[in-house]
């Protein structure tokens, strides 16, 4: 049969995968739990604090994003700026109290109904939470 | 081989004696290993995905948030990729050796019959978990599929039932989800275990 010229016993290398296991499992907690706690703060795109931004009546636009938010009745609304045709930039003209789509023309009244096509959806509001003096918005599923 | 001590569960697992010449790494180059190694980091890492992947049109924007915005999501979303293409690749070479070495031969039959089931289920896990990706890429693997399938007899219904309704602009589905999750992930781990048990009731592994 084989003649013993290895370094380490099969006992051995069995008891070396044990130890590596643990090693690997106790060494897996700390990314699991971050990854496994990280839903609502982390998904948000963006955060802005609430400072940053005194809103008024009217849509405005959100940093460098396609959120539009305003002050709404019941707490502030945000608007996701993509028309419900292809997916263009859409944006408030307030002289006009509409949105308006540069790709294809269509335009939406200032709640995001559709008034003239080619989009027949209205646009998609996210959904706003305030926390620690911020507001945090998640891309709607559009 | 002596059967003493190995009727057991756990005798099956970690047998009392098992034949010295099978120890030898050229004996199997331990692909077998390797692939249920994939197969391990692939059912880990993929419990870990659910937690936040959504099936259908939001497939590819919860992938997007999964690696931009979760702590360590990218890194767990390679993992279950690169296990994938691993499993895949050490499956055929595994077959390849199995081929090689003739142990496909009498008292293995079955195990080799086994076996190739088992590589189609790898290769459709592969698959579909490609299509789940939904992405364009994954939208035009589903057409391709979805024709190959209607080119079989009654093909027309087994493609709705493995692929659901799929947009050619988006490939993942909830039944391809379930198909990738549950049925195929699951026949593949219980043709796991009887594969291993095979082994030795089949006389274990035989040195090159």
């Amino acid at each position: 049969m084989t003649r013993d010229r290895s370094l380490y016993s099969r006992r051995q290398v069995l008891s070396l995968g044990r130890k590596a296991l643990l090693v690997l499992g106790v060494g897996s907690i700390y990314p699991v739990s971050r990854y496994l706690r990280g839903k609502e703060d982390t998904l948000a795109i963006a955060r802005i604090p609430s400072s940053e931004l005194p809103l008024h009546g009217d849509w405005q636009r959100l940093g460098q994003t396609r959120f539009w938010l305003r002050q709404g009745n019941e707490g502030v609304e945000a608007m996701w700026a993509s028309c419900t045709h292809l997916g263009c930039e859409v944006s408030f003209d307030a002289r006009r109290d509409q949105w308006v789509c540069p790709c294809h023309g269509s335009l939406y009244s200032r709640d995001g109904q559709p008034v003239i096509g080619p989009a027949v959806n209205p646009l998609v509001r996210a959904e706003v939470k305030e926390k620690d003096g911020a507001y945090l918005l998640q891309q709607p599923p559009v | 081989m002596g059967k003493t001590g190995n009727d057991s569960f756990m005798g099956h697992i970690r047998p009392s004696q098992i034949r010295a010449g099978a120890l030898r790494l050229r004996a199997t180059f331990c692909l077998g290993g390797f692939s249920f190694l994939a197969f391990i980091v692939l059912a880990i890492t993929g419990v870990l995905l659910l937690f936040y992947y959504q099936p259908g049109d939001r497939a590819f924007a919860s992938l997007s948030e999964l690696d931009s915005a979760l702590p360590y999501g990218g890194l767990i979303r390679s993992l279950h990729f690169w296990a994938g293409q691993l499993m895949v690749i050490t499956v055929f070479l595994h077959m390849v050796r199995v081929v090689w070495s003739g142990a496909y031969r009498p008292l293995k039959e079955l195990n080799w019959v086994t076996g190739v089931v088992l590589f189609l289920l790898t290769v459709m896990l592969d698959y579909s978990g490609y299509l789940l990706r939904g992405g364009q890429e994954s939208g035009s693997a589903a057409t391709v599929g979805q024709a190959l399938f209607t080119a079989l007899p009654g093909g027309k219904a087994l493609a709705t039932v493995f692929f659901g309704r799929p947009s050619p602009l988006n490939g993942s589905t909830l039944s391809m989800f379930v198909w990738h999750v549950f049925i195929l992930a699951g026949a593949v781990s219980f043709l796991q275990m009887f594969h291993f048990w095979r082994i030795r009731r089949g006389g274990g592994v035989r040195p090159l």
